[in-house]
């Protein structure tokens, strides 16, 4: 077992890089630093620096939060680093206007035209992913943590901080718009 | 509603947008190990500094505890020779012969009697 696989958890890896242990440090960035690029870059519309960034500013805050993250009783890390990357992300988003409130749920498209223009240019995987990012922020985070990321209910109602209930609710209108799109998309297909 | 997310879960699997994350460039890895090793150095370099002030706190507590001690023994030994060699020991003992007589404590009294006696 070398140094770096001795912090089994978050918690003691944590503790450990409090005094100065940076192999702590690497087996936290070895843990998550995969996940959570690949939960920012769907959630940056497959924009990689901008992913890059948000990855690297939210370690960043991690290590200045340490000191105050050894003094809980329960270390939660996963959560808290998903958390804080999207609160980075909505921040961008607000700078850039780029953000879209959850009442306006986006129009189904009918325009078949822009659409196999789409499909052929970026490929129907790309079309896909793109009907997910034209979702509202919030409902488009429940799905990646639901269906990419695999975490329960629970666990994304700590991260988007809401209410269990809520998130059923987010997810529920981000499918039922991905379904209707996919039908339309399928009928017109054939 | 189920049957929304069946379509959905669908629709990522077929065009493996699940299982084909998007990795991370080597370039961000170092950055990252960059940026750790740096908080690293400074949790370090805090922690010893709190090593080195708890340890200079016991030290500057050290002398006085030790002049604490030795003020209250001294205190303690003054107040039993005076105690001893004075006659608040006489004067409290007939204040006891006092108090037994009047509640007519004979075993007492009979003390207070042999050492006024004696």
């Amino acid at each position: 077992m070398n140094r770096i696989e001795q912090f089994e958890n978050d918690s003691a890896a944590l503790h450990a890089l409090s005094l100065g242990i940076s192999e702590a440090g690497q087996a936290i960035i070895t843990r998550h630093q995969a996940a959570l690029f690949a939960y920012a870059y769907r959630l940056c519309s497959g924009d990689r620096a901008l992913a890059e960034d948000l990855v690297q500013d939210t370690f960043l805050k991690l290590w200045t939060a340490v000191p105050k993250l050894t003094k809980e009783k329960d270390i939660h890390l996963r959560p808290w680093l998903y958390r804080v990357l999207r609160n980075q992300l909505i921040d961008v988003l607000r700078k850039s206007n780029r953000t879209r409130s959850d009442d306006e749920i986006p129009e189904v498209e009918d325009n078949s035209d822009s659409v196999d223009e789409k499909l052929e240019k970026q490929g129907r995987a790309q079309a896909v992913q793109s009907w997910l990012n034209e979702l509202p922020e919030r409902q488009r985070t429940a799905l990646v943590l639901s269906h990419f990321e695999r975490m329960s209910n629970p666990e994304i109602a700590s991260i988007l901080e809401v209410s269990v209930e809520a998130v059923e609710s987010l997810l529920a209108r981000g499918r039922r718009t991905l379904a209707a799109r996919a039908k339309t998309e399928t009928e017109k297909a054939s | 509603m189920n049957n929304d997310k069946e379509i959905v879960d669908e629709l990522f699997a077929k065009f493996d947008l699940v299982d084909e994350a998007p990795k991370p460039s080597s370039e961000l890895t170092q950055k990252l190990h960059i940026d750790m090793k740096r908080a690293a150095a400074g949790f370090e370099r805090d922690a010893l500094q709190d090593m080195k002030l708890g340890q200079a706190q016991t030290m500057s507590r050290k002398p006085a505890n030790w002049v604490a001690s030795i003020m209250g023994i001294a205190a303690a030994a003054v107040f039993g020779f005076w105690i001893g060699f004075s006659d608040v020991s006489e004067n409290l003992m007939y204040g006891i012969g006092v108090g037994a007589e009047s509640l007519e404590l004979e075993s007492l009294y009979d003390d207070y009697e042999t050492l006024l006696g004696s």
